[in-house]
This record gives C-alpha cells, structure tokens and sequence, in this order.
C-alpha cells in the first residue's frame, strides 16, 4: 500500500512539476512564479534540491547509526551505517550532475569551479575515501570501527561544505531555498510542490536503505545457512 | 501528437522522467519481491 502512494505521489510530483505553467506575476494557484535568469529551467529545482537535501540526510543518518555502532558493536549497525553513506554518496553525485546540467544552460558550461561545486566535489572526495577505507580494511570489527569513526567526522564536517563554504564565497547558485535572509524567491504552490518533492524522495531513499540493508543482511546468513544444510546433508 | 510535443519539449522531458521513475519503481519491486522469497527461505532453513 505504502509502495503505491509513492508511486502516485512521486508520478504527481513530476507531472505537476513540469506542466503547471509559469507566470511572472502569478494570479492562479495553479501558477509558478518565473525566477529571473532561470524561466523554464527553475523546474530542475523539484529535483535537484532534494537530491542535495538526501544526501545531508544519508550522511546525517551514517554518523547516527556509526556512533551506535561503537555503543553496541553490533555487524548490523555497521551494515546500516554504511548503506546511509552509499545512498547519501548517491545523491550527492545525482546533486552533482543535475547541478552541472542546470549549470551548462544557466551559466553556459557544466563546470566552473564554482564555491558550491568546489564544496560539493570535496564532500564527494571525502565519502569517496571512505568507501576506500572500508575496502582497505578486511577484518570485519576493525573496518567496522575505523568506518564509523570515520562517518562520525565526515558527518561533523559536512555542514561546512555543504552550507557554510557557499554562502561564505561569492557564487553564481541561485538563492537556496535555506538562506541567509530566510526568504524565499516562491511562490505558495512552488514550496508546497517542493515540499512533496522532499517528502517523496525521502520515501523512496528509506525504500532503497530498508531494501539495501535487507540484502546486505541477507549476504551475512546465508554462508552460514547454507553450512548448516551442508552438514545436515 | 508529434506536433505539438515538438512545440511542447517540456512535455517531452516530463515523459523521459515519468519512464525514468516508473522504471525505477518496477525494478525495485521485483527485487524486493526475490529478496522477500529469499528471507522466507533463510527464516524456514532457520
């Protein structure tokens, strides 16, 4: 049941994301105001934004998980700290690319080393090495351990990157939704569409962790049930 | 129809993603179906 609201609600997202018409000054509910430099292009939003705020969420929920895995030393800690990261690192690079799509038709070029693209390819080199780590490592606790050590100050240090560091610097990237002056440049039915946007991408990330941490889970018993059915043949 | 997604490219991008998701969805359906058979298994084997 859960499964096919998301469907029907992420499907919703995307078709009123691309259909509702933009007005410049917007008189309709249905309407969406025309950001200046942006027009059409601003529909990227309902779906980069919330890739980026995933991957906040993904990180977040690594360093949560790793610090319960030095309070409890339990595999399936580790197994759920490391599928959070994954995912976090995933939509840091589905952040990554939809912001240099949206960068090649606003500003011209994919790349330009812009303080928000300089923060964001850090924070992707930081997580890259920590699938590294994890790789380098073959005894089980001790990459257990080392791993979540190393989310806990990944995840301290994210926030810099990822909120800090653009607003400090001088960048092309339009306002964020969260700035400094605490307003935002939409209209009512923009927010609401991007809030559902938020909401159903969370859904189906938790979706994708629960199935991840399943099969992972999986990949632990099933050597040793298959062991067992050996000796009992 | 081709005539007016031609004038329409934004509704062309809206089906693209609409594909895109619906794809997405099914694929992690099935596997969620194989890794449901697979823990019912394991749970039996005890």
């Amino acid at each position: 049941m859960q499964k096919i609201l998301l469907v029907l609600w992420l499907s919703a997202v995307i078709i009123l994301a691309f259909s509702l018409p933009m007005s410049a000054r917007p008189a309709a509910w249905y309407e969406l105001p025309i950001i200046p430099g942006l027009e059409d292009k601003a529909r990227i939003l309902f779906f980069h934004v919330p890739t980026a705020w995933l991957a906040t969420v993904g990180f977040i929920a690594s360093m949560i998980f790793g610090i319960r895995y030095l309070r409890r030393r339990n595999p399936e800690e580790d197994i759920k700290s490391a599928t959070a990261a994954g995912l976090g690192f995933l939509f840091c690079i589905l952040a990554t690319v939809t912001g240099a799509i949206w960068a090649k038709f606003s500003w011209g070029t994919y790349w330009n080393w812009d303080p928000r693209q300089t923060s964001i390819f850090v924070l992707l080199l930081i997580y890259g090495a920590y699938f590294a780590l994890r790789s380098a490592v073959e005894i089980e606790e001790k990459r257990a351990a080392l791993s979540a050590v190393y989310a806990i100050i990944a995840a301290i240090v994210m926030p810099f990157f990822m909120f800090v560091m653009p607003r400090i610097l001088a960048s092309l990237h339009p306002q964020p939704v969260l700035n400094v002056e605490g307003k935002t440049q939409m209209n009512s039915t923009m927010l609401i569409l991007l809030l559902a946007s938020f909401a159903g991408f969370t859904g189906l990330s938790v979706w994708i962790w629960n199935l991840q941490v399943r099969i992972q889970r999986l990949g632990m018993n099933i050597p040793t049930t298959l062991e067992g059915e050996k000796q009992g043949a | 129809v081709l005539e007016f997604l031609t004038s329409n490219a934004i509704y062309v991008v809206l089906i693209i993603s609409l594909v895109v998701w619906l794809g997405i969805y099914v694929y992690l359906r099935r596997i969620e179906k194989k890794v449901r058979v697979l823990e019912e298994h394991l749970s039996k084997k005890g």
